[in-house]
């Protein structure tokens, strides 16, 4: 029979419930801001606007939440882990926030819609959207089953997103070359790149995390990251 | 440099101690932690040989202080206890003035010189961080002071007789969290003097003073490693086990 949880299991389960709860609210709003900026659509763009501050109160609750904890159960070990973790993932997962809204935004006010539209698939928009989605969600799952292996996978996409992102900048730098006109747009499209680009690192940092949590080991500026 | 090596100890048939083997460096804190009866104290009492006057008990191995065997023939336990003192988990000061339980230890070593005597007391007083509190009440009995000043007081007379060692059995699990506090920043300040050993039942206490941390469980010791290390990332799972409160 399983021994029943300690209330200070407890207190931590609740913890990485809030996370989840959030994680799961970001990787909505990252969904939501790639369906609004490949259909151009303005109304789901702002229901991302306006769902940011459900991310940011998130972020706050979290960290109250995880100081508390600190100081009311002094955690040691793999609990001190998760903590630190944790409060660091859900800063990660608000700035991830603040990018599906910088994108939503860029929806509602550019009025580039028709002239990107063609260059999207070229520029392979909805690919790299979608790598970082599965990222953001595969980092989920890494901490929710707390399992590393699928850490070296994610970080492998976040290279993808990379190259995916330096190719852009050639394709747009010769459509810029015979399109001057345009060069507004061009560089429109690629602030949205950017900010993808930067979810992949975000998401290599949740991982980064993960890892620490569940195997002390520190990846951040490490040779062992490669 | 303290030494154990595969050091064996028992109380008749129980097996208290099973083959502990650890070196503690000079000048160093080190923290014994575990549950309950997992034979913390007994290893820390072998270090100054309290376990001789326990009927039954016998022990095997080496126990070695300052490159000499402590149980090896001829060792005189007196001049051991000079060299190694001890603290205890209830202040235990003698009914006698402030100044005479510190002086207490130089005078049965046959010190006479009435200035030296002087000095001492006020240079121990202050290193237990005591002096402040006392300095006016010399001949005062020690039984007015309160609880987290007697344990001070405590540590003052055994550093008297300028031991190389200090042991402490729980020093401050009887005492408030001012007092402990207290005692906690001396210990920090005399590891510059003394090699430090300290048996707690408290986590943060052991992560707190101390440089090296053992946990001790069913007579073995479990893990032997860096405080900053035992307490982020412990090698072992009994360990996390134990610290984390999901022991037993």
């Amino acid at each position: 029979m399983n021994k029943p949880m300690k209330h200070t299991e407890k207190e931590l389960l609740m913890l990485k419930d809030e996370v989840s709860n959030m994680w799961q609210l970001v990787l909505s709003q990252l969904e939501k801001a790639k369906q609004a900026y490949l259909n151009d659509d303005v109304e789901l763009a702002r229901e991302v606007v306006s769902r940011e501050k459900r991310v940011n109160t998130f972020e706050l609750k979290i960290d109250s939440d995880c100081e508390n904890y600190i100081a009311l159960f002094a955690p040691v070990a793999i609990d001190l882990r998760l903590v630190l973790s944790l409060i660091k993932i859900s800063s990660t997962l608000e700035r991830i926030g603040d990018f599906a809204e910088g994108i939503a935004r860029h929806v509602i006010s550019d009025g580039c819609g028709s002239l990107t539209k063609a260059l999207k698939e070229e520029l392979k928009i909805e690919i790299m959207f979608d790598t970082v989605i599965s990222m953001l969600s595969d980092s989920f799952v890494a901490l929710e089953s707390e399992n590393t292996k699928l850490s070296g996978r994610i970080m492998q996409k976040d290279e993808q997103v990379d190259a995916l992102y330096h190719e852009a900048i050639d394709t747009l730098a010769e459509y810029v070359a015979s399109n001057p006109s345009h060069s507004r747009c061009v560089l429109e499209t690629l602030v949205v790149m950017r900010k993808i680009e930067r979810v992949g690192d975000h998401c290599s940092n949740i991982v980064e995390e993960i890892v620490f949590y569940i195997d002390a080991k520190i990846l951040k500026h490490s040779k062992s990251r490669e | 440099m303290i030494q154990a090596k595969n050091v064996d100890f028992y109380y008749g048939d129980f097996h208290a101690l099973k083959n502990i083997s650890m070196e503690i460096a000079a000048n160093t804190v080190t923290a014994f932690i575990g549950p309950s009866g997992c034979g913390k104290s007994t290893f820390l009492r072998l270090f100054n040989r309290m376990n001789d006057m326990i009927p039954d008990t016998r022990l095997t191995g080496q126990c070695i202080v300052d490159g000499s065997d402590i149980y090896g023939k001829g060792v005189n336990v007196d001049d051991l206890r000079r060299r190694v003192g001890m603290v205890f988990q209830k202040p235990n000061p003698f009914p006698k003035s402030i100044f005479e339980n510190v002086a207490y230890g130089l005078r049965v070593n046959g010190i006479t010189d009435k200035e030296f005597i002087r000095n001492r007391v006020e240079e121990s007083l202050r290193s237990a961080a005591l002096w402040n509190e006392v300095k006016d009440k010399l001949k005062k009995s020690a039984f007015e002071l309160s609880g987290g000043q007697q344990q001070r007081l405590c540590i003052a007379r055994a550093m008297a007789i300028k031991p190389s060692v200090l042991l402490m059995d729980e020093p401050a699990s009887a005492l408030d969290p001012i007092s402990t506090s207290k005692i906690e920043e001396m210990i920090h300040e005399l590891k510059k003097d003394y090699t430090i050993v300290i048996v707690t039942h408290n986590m943060q206490q052991a992560a707190r003073v101390s440089d090296m941390t053992g946990f001790f469980m069913l007579g073995e010791l479990i893990e032997f490693s860096d405080t900053k290390k035992m307490f982020l990332n412990p090698d072992k799972q009994q360990t996390q086990n134990y610290i984390t409160g999901r022991f037993g």
